[in-house]
């Protein structure tokens, strides 16, 4: 079979120009790759036989990318206008070239890429409030998951989830948009969650977090056990802590958290 | 060895369900025998149960984007169990993924993109094809991609390996003439000789689509009409025992509903002229319908 290694190594030769780059500049830098000898010089010979096929092909991926991140925001998107939404793709997929990156973490730069966009605040909170409107439109059935205990696991957040912080509320923007704009919009910092099921394709979907909870996620290392968290943010409260206790299960159940069993 | 029911053999022409195509779908439906519907799109029960309202009185089949079966270790659990909750659900008739590799351990690469052809990559394709009919109860086919570059370590050609996968995995073929027609142009081989070494009995789905000059290169796009080339590979493949079931992909750039209809019926046209019968025998052990069905 051909080998993990080589598979990843070629994964990043598609997506990362630089790195095509250096492995015809400087051969070296395939020893960073894990490679054995005849492979290396195997997949130098391919970089340097299909340079240009591989730069075509990056160029699909990153058009290829730009229509999904249009399709998941398609109101910013026209709203922008297609010059500025290009540019903000650019940015994202710019950063995303130089390594492998799933789709979660592209949304993720679209939305700092419309940090460069601060005069014009209202845009970055659309962008939550219409893919809110598509969660929505698309809850899901809970997984069956070989899960069996409430308390004896260690939560740990998804590889396909991040937590990412907007400085506008989606609910002020959408009031901001209802009246038609006015003068001044208060700064208000919302943590939002971007995650995709594992096993879907291309829908990421985004929700905004109260802030304890956006604490709560990002405890979810793997390591503490969801008591342990859950008693750790409730600050003595045992209302709380059950409430968060179950706010760990649902997000097991929509894909967003992992677990760790306890053995 | 089961032969292949009759209706599945000549399932006719079909057309890959779009949201786009909802409104044309719902005005000229007559024109459509079956419809294949992207089933990664299909993971949430609400577009699930849309989509079949939309296709309802047809029969479906279901073609997935991101099993990455040629990607080095077993498939994703989660994943296959999508195929199978969505095959039965829709009990569609059979399901279809490309050789390919789309997603390398934590990592999307975002495209399709070809896979090492050596006999260790033929083996675990082979061994996660059957592991699939195994789970979902009904035929695989396998469809071939379109690619810029091959990656290095190939011990035999592209045909070969599909030839000798449906085979090892008895499974189908969902042959695709537009990539076949596109890496022809594109790497400069014969697309008839690469037929021939295919066994054409086994491909019981082809797609055809349309393609557009980028420079030099020619690119995939379904976006475009189908090539006079397209049809005629489509005609070959019929006329030698192949090609069941026809759809047509479009997937961008969607022209206005009768130029759709004109495609749909220049395929049932070529299509008819080029059956060799009713009826054949196939090799392939085919569990149809699901045992638990």
């Amino acid at each position: 079979m051909a080998s993990q290694a080589m598979q990843k190594a070629l994964a990043r030769i598609y997506l990362d120009a630089d790195l095509r780059e250096k492995i015809v500049a400087h051969p070296s830098v395939l020893n960073d790759l894990r490679l054995g000898q005849a492979d290396a010089e195997q997949l130098r010979a391919f970089v340097l036989a299909n340079r240009r096929a591989l730069d075509r092909f990056a160029e699909m991926i990153g058009r290829k990318r730009a229509l999904r991140l249009a399709s998941v925001f398609p109101i910013s998107s026209r709203l922008l206008g297609a010059d500025t939404w290009a540019s903000v793709c650019k940015t994202a997929l710019s950063t995303s070239a130089s390594r492998t990156i799933d789709e979660v973490t592209l949304c993720a730069q679209v939305m700092n890429g419309l940090d460069n966009w601060r005069d014009l605040p209202p845009f970055r909170d659309l962008v939550t409030l219409e893919a809110l409107k598509a969660t929505v439109a698309r809850l899901v059935a809970p997984e069956q998951q070989m899960f069996n205990s409430s308390e004896n696991w260690r939560p740990k957040l998804n590889r396909s989830a991040r937590i990412a912080r907007l400085d506008f509320s989606p609910t002020a923007i959408s009031a901001w948009a209802s009246a038609g704009g006015v003068d001044h919009l208060d700064r208000e910092p919302t943590p939002v969650l971007l995650h995709k099921r594992s096993g879907t394709y291309q829908t990421v979907q985004i929700a905004t977090l109260r802030p304890l909870l956006a604490e709560v996620l990002m405890a979810c290392d793997g390591h503490r056990m969801a008591n342990e968290i859950a008693l750790d943010y409730s600050r003595g409260r045992d209302e709380l802590a059950s409430g968060i206790r179950e706010a760990l299960q649902g997000y097991l159940e929509l894909g967003v958290l992992s677990f760790e069993q306890e053995m | 060895m089961k032969a292949l029911p009759p209706n599945l053999m000549n399932l006719g022409v079909g057309l890959g369900f779009r949201e786009q195509l909802r409104p044309m779908i719902a005005t000229h439906d007559g024109e459509i025998d079956f419809y294949e519907l992207i089933g990664d799109t299909l993971f949430d029960d609400f577009t699930l149960e849309e989509t079949l309202r939309a296709t309802a009185g047809r029969p479906v089949v279901c073609h997935f984007l991101a099993a990455s079966l040629a990607t080095a270790g077993p498939l994703d659990p989660e994943y296959l169990e999508g195929i199978k909750r969505v095959s039965r659900t829709t009990g569609c008739l059979w399901v279809s993924d490309h050789l390919a590799i789309t997603s390398v351990f934590d990592h999307d690469i975002g495209h399709l993109t070809p896979p090492i052809l050596d006999n260790s990559t033929l083996n675990m394709v082979a061994d996660k094809i059957k592991r699939i009919q195994d789970v979902t109860g009904r035929i695989f086919l396998i469809e071939n991609i379109s690619y810029l570059f091959m990656p290095p370590g190939a011990e035999m050609s592209e045909a070969d390996f599909l030839q000798r996968l449906c085979t090892m995995a008895d499974c189908g073929l969902l042959l695709d003439l537009n990539n076949l027609h596109v890496n022809a142009s594109n790497h400069d081989f014969n697309p008839y000789e690469f037929l021939m070494t295919l066994p054409l009995d086994r491909v019981l789905q082809v797609h055809i689509a349309g393609s557009a000059w980028s420079e030099d290169l020619l690119i995939d796009t379904h976006a475009d009409p189908v090539p006079a080339s397209v049809f005629e590979l489509l005609g070959t493949v019929r006329a030698r025992g192949g090609a069941g079931a026809v759809l047509l992909e479009r997937d961008r750039n969607f022209p206005p509903d009768e130029e759709l209809i004109s495609e749909l019926r220049k395929a049932r046209e070529v299509w008819k002229s080029h059956a060799i019968g009713e009826h054949y025998s196939r090799d392939i052990d085919l569990v149809y319908p699901p045992a638990d069905n």
